[in-house]
């Protein structure tokens, strides 16, 4: 088995350009969610979300290019941007993890046939297709191996990431680049959340009312936001030959289906995966200091997901949710706690759930992290948890080097 | 006077710069479209914004026959005579 490092990571994300931005974002104690008005079946209303500053000046869909930038920004920090890096950037496997895909050129490629009954544009599905990411990403960079994508609902890109592990650890792979992706913020799909009344106080007419509060006594649902993170992954033996410095070490990763709601996790279900991630990255539970929980601020899945950590951790381990910050990136979520997952092992900090002011007392038995970032005990890993809807349950194990 | 050709060459002209805009500092109406940098997708793209501009239609075999702009032309001053 080979070990995993990470030499690059490439953030557009809401307030971060750069893993540097995420890492000033662990000691932040203001939300990124902002709000903004959409317009649901004929009336304004305000909800919150997380823009990136991303500028999409194309005429490709905005996860496409988001991606792109994301991509170009992680090989640029693993040293692989250069002509020298070309001929090894060949040999990259790609593993791209998005929920929908270029959400908004389905909905702008259909918009004027449902509205108006006028001609589909003959790009939709080019443009719409989920591959459609992964191919602009191999084709930018010229990434001629083995491609996969994922699409596994907020679990995507971690799936995309521990799969990319795996085939490092076992030797098919030397390297890869993982792109986790989400742009959910067109108005069919956040009027789709509201429906499902999971959004956090959607029918609050107040532009200052409706917040993020993952743990909260009083949380209401989650906010949406939208990012690309992207990571370049190399094998033990290509960080010596290349002479790179890794950031942190991927020590292992869990993989578990619920297999029995498509809604309501499970326990169960999420305990096995964090059970298997200790176990492919050889831990106990004493040896995690910090856990970026999946928590959305949903009333049922930070219950469920309090519970599997307590009974796996008790109230040993941090946890926090960093979604009160930024939002639920949905299928990029994965990628985007990663990344601040590894800003927190690499400054030692683990960030505090925002929006967290009165612990339920169903998500009491963990260790939050509150208010102000704390301090991870030296030499402790930390694990990031991907939870989705489906059942599909991915844990994620680093460590720094 | 501006003929019937020439105001519809325009205004192809008008719709490529518009829709490709990466192309606009070098578009020259006498250079292919695939010179341009145009390749099949922005062909079909093109096309329908032609299409609505011009209130026309066209075949799947008549997009085969484009390469230039004046072909564009051609089809559309065909076309709207009919």
């Amino acid at each position: 088995m080979s070990r995993v490092y990470v030499t690059g990571v490439g953030v557009v994300a809401p307030g971060a350009n750069s893993l540097d931005d995420v890492r000033r974002l662990i000691s932040s104690r203001e939300s990124l969610l902002q709000p903004e008005s959409v317009c649901v079946a004929g009336n304004a209303l305000w909800l919150l979300a997380g823009r990136t500053d991303h500028n999409n000046a194309t005429r490709k869909p905005r996860a496409v290019t988001m991606a792109l930038e994301a991509v170009r920004r992680g090989l640029q920090q693993a040293n692989l941007d250069s002509s020298a890096g070309a001929v090894y950037r060949e040999g990259l496997r790609l593993y791209v993890g998005s929920g929908i895909g270029p959400l908004d050129a389905v909905e702008a490629g259909y918009e004027d046939w449902f509205a108006s009954g006028k001609p589909t544009h003959p790009l939709t599905v080019v443009r719409g297709m989920h591959n459609g990411i992964a191919a602009e990403i191999s084709i930018t960079n010229g990434l001629t191996g083995c491609t996969r994508t994922f699409a596994m609902a907020c679990a995507s890109s971690a799936a995309a990431i521990a799969s990319a592990v795996r085939d490092i650890q076992r030797r098919d792979a030397h390297g890869a680049i993982v792109c986790g992706v989400e742009t959910p913020l067109t108005p069919a799909m956040l009027d789709a959340w509201i429906a499902m009344r999971v959004y956090a106080n959607p029918h609050k007419d107040s532009r200052h009312s409706g917040a993020c509060m993952p743990f909260d006594l009083h949380r209401s649902g989650l906010a949406l936001s939208e990012a690309s993170v992207a990571f370049v992954l190399e094998s033990e033996k290509s960080v010596a030959a290349r002479g790179v410095k890794p950031i942190v070490e991927v020590l292992g990763s869990g993989e578990s289906s619920d297999a029995t709601h498509l809604t309501n996790p499970s326990v169960d279900g999420q305990c096995v995966c964090m059970a298997a991630a200790l176990n492919d990255a050889n831990l106990s539970p004493d040896d995690i200091g910090y856990i970026n929980a999946h928590a959305t601020g949903t009333v049922v899945g930070d219950r469920v997901e309090a519970t599997a950590i307590g009974r796996i951790f008790g109230t040993e381990a941090l946890v926090s949710s960093t979604k009160g910050l930024h939002g639920h990136a949905l299928g990029a979520a994965g990628a985007l706690e990663a990344a601040f997952t590894i800003a927190a092992l690499t400054s030692r900090l683990a960030p505090p759930t925002l929006g967290l002011r009165e612990v339920g007392p169903d998500c009491s038995h963990i260790r939050h992290v509150v208010d102000v970032a704390e301090p991870i005990a030296p030499s402790k890993a930390a694990m990031s948890n991907s939870f989705a809807f489906g059942g599909h349950n991915v844990s994620l194990v680093f460590a720094a080097t | 006077m501006e003929t019937q050709r020439e105001k519809i060459r325009s205004r192809v002209s008008a719709l490529v710069v518009s829709g490709f805009p990466s192309i606009a500092e070098r578009f020259d109406p006498k250079v292919s479209l695939q010179n341009l940098g145009l390749d099949s997708l922005d062909l079909v793209d093109l096309v329908f914004s032609i299409e609505a501009e011009f209130q026309v239609k066209f075949d799947n075999d008549e997009l085969l026959q484009i390469s230039f702009i004046e072909d564009l032309v051609n089809l559309i001053y065909e076309k709207s005579r009919r």
